[in-house]
């Protein structure tokens, strides 16, 4: 019996390839591609600011287990709208690509277990995925590595034997099982104990616990000394008694996913490779549910059109984040008054909304930002990862571009 | 090796090829033009690195265009004054022509970035402070 060979959604055309194959040949690393946890050098020389121009800055209006809002200012919309799309499309994470099916009773067809497998989340801190090798980038070529994939197994039988005794009840009539057993994401175990994964999405941690194990495995997967690993969630431990007690709402930070359903003596046996990826490759890697981008809450620039019946203030939905950032600074809310001037100023045209007229040479330079995270990574991971993707972006065509630079004198 | 007719989706991200990252073409009818265009890169690219050098008081005209959907590139299109000075004279980032304006542009988002990330840092930290303190 081979093992079959699925990759889920990124790659259908290897679906149903007898096993021992390990995928698309990736071969050799592209200078271009990005490794965010590259050091910045300490001694960049920096074009001078404008006159009068300001620094960019981030303000963190809210934050809890899995969403945080920010504000930023003095920033320039491309700025902006770079950090948003990059949230959605070009955050590493971790993610299932690569299934290979050692038996499948159960009612679902060995793609549709596939792609499910694939769409779990799975959660990895930032400094795990930062040391981890796009499967492309890592010089183990062709095949996996532990520095380039995490292999989890799946041995699901629902008998009573293998240990798997849960749900497991004999009907006295006829000796059939009575209870359907569900399989989740509880139930795939790393296939290396030793790897360098963290957590699957299973379970509800506390934030503080979630942190130190985070610290702790992100040590490890450098290869500490398991005092240094210990070490580290002490420290994790520290700053949470400093800081994140906020956190201790408790949520779940995503619960059991459940992946298939077994009937009496079904079963489910599988390896799963997760790689690291982007959402632009697929939405699997997205870390982000939702992420809110805004500016110019009174419509003063005159981007858009706020169309209104009778009241613009009361018809308008607010800015979150606007309201959320004014109240945390002590201020009122949406000033009404503004409110109305944005809305009737399109109509109005350019001068005539009164006291807040309109300026064609106004832009915008304030942006609300919310971001939802998955559960794979803690939102603040999640733009911390983000600014440094588009900090690398910039550095590498930087560097690439020197040497034309420097050619043409 | 692919057995379907359609893109490596990985191949947004990674180039097989290895192609060189950034290419410059000089533009042969305009003067102190010309197109960098980068490989893998889209519109959050393109748009912000456009944007960066129409600040530039020394750049004439900057835009930017995604020449295809299966193409992972991005051209951007410079002209900038004439060179004044060598950049041994008076720095990298204060030469004239378009190579040095676009480096620059790009050097100053980078400066930008760099700033937020800081600023994210201690953000980060004021928050966590606070948080602490209200909760005791
Ligand atoms: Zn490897």
């Amino acid at each position: 019996m081979g093992d079959y060979y699925y990759s889920h959604g990124a790659d259908p055309s290897m679906m149903g390839a007898v096993g021992g194959m390990y995928g698309a040949t990736m071969a050799g690393a592209h200078g271009g591609m990005m490794h965010p946890a590259m050091p910045v050098a300490a001694n960049i020389e920096h074009p001078p600011l404008p006159p009068g121009a300001k620094l960019p800055s981030i303000k963190i209006v809210d934050l809890d287990r899995d969403s945080i809002s920010f504000v930023v200012t003095d920033c320039d919309l491309s700025l902006a709208n770079a950090m948003r799309r990059i949230l959605l499309s070009e955050i590493p994470t971790i993610a299932i690509e690569h299934v290979f099916i050692k038996e499948n009773t159960s009612t679902l067809v060995d793609e549709f277990v596939a792609h499910r497998l694939g769409l779990l989340p799975i959660r990895a801190p930032l400094a795990m995925i930062e040391q981890f090798q796009f499967s492309w980038d890592c010089p183990c070529d062709t095949s996996y590595c532990q520095n380039c994939a995490v292999v989890f197994q799946l041995d699901m039988k629902h008998d009573g034997t293998n240990g798997n005794v849960r749900n497991f009840k004999i009907s006295p009539l006829d000796g059939t099982a009575t209870n359907d057993l569900l399989v989740t994401s509880a139930d795939l175990h790393l296939a290396v104990p030793t790897d360098r994964v963290l957590a699957l999405s299973s379970g509800s941690r506390s934030f503080a616990e979630d942190r130190q194990a985070d610290a702790s495995a992100a040590v490890l997967s450098s290869g500490g000394a398991p005092a240094a690993v210990a070490a580290a969630a002490d420290a994790a431990a520290a700053l949470d008694t400093k800081g994140i007690s906020e956190f201790s709402r408790a949520r779940p930070l995503i619960g059991d996913v459940i992946i298939c359903r077994l009937g009496a003596h079904q079963a489910l046996n599988v390896i799963c490779h997760a790689r690291k990826g982007i959402a632009k490759q697929h939405a699997k890697w997205s870390p982000v549910t939702a992420v809110a981008f805004g500016y110019d809450p009174n419509n003063l620039l005159r981007h858009t059109t706020l169309w209104y019946e009778r009241d613009p203030v009361a018809e308008w939905p607010r800015t979150e984040v606007h309201a959320a950032a004014r109240a945390a600074a002590g201020e009122a809310d949406l000033d009404p008054g503004l409110v109305a001037a944005g809305a009737a100023g399109a109509a109005a045209g350019p001068g005539a909304a009164g006291q807040h007229s309109y300026d064609p040479n106004a832009e915008p330079d304030t942006f609300y930002f919310r971001v939802e995270s998955s559960g794979v990574m803690r939102p603040e991971e999640i733009v911390q990862s983000m600014i440094r993707v588009l900090r690398k972006k910039l550095q590498v065509v930087h560097d690439e571009t020197l040497p034309i630079a420097n050619a043409s004198a | 090796m692919r057995g379907i007719n359609a893109p490596d989706p990985n191949s947004l991200v990674y180039n097989e090829d290895n192609t060189p990252k950034v290419t410059f073409h000089v533009e042969p009818t305009v003067p102190n033009a010309g197109t960098f265009e980068l490989d893998r890169e889209d519109h959050t690219l393109g748009n912000l690195i456009r944007m960066y050098a129409l600040k530039d008081e020394r750049v004439l005209f900057c835009g930017y265009k995604v020449p295809h959907p299966l193409e992972h590139t991005v051209q951007i299109k410079i002209q900038s004054v004439p060179p004044t000075a060598s950049a041994s004279e008076i720095g990298m980032y204060s030469v004239g022509g378009p190579r040095a304006a676009f480096i620059r542009a790009v050097a100053s988002a980078r400066r930008d970035v760099m700033a937020l990330e800081s600023s994210f840092e201690k953000s980060l930290n004021d928050y966590y402070t606070s948080h602490h303190t209200q909760q005791n």
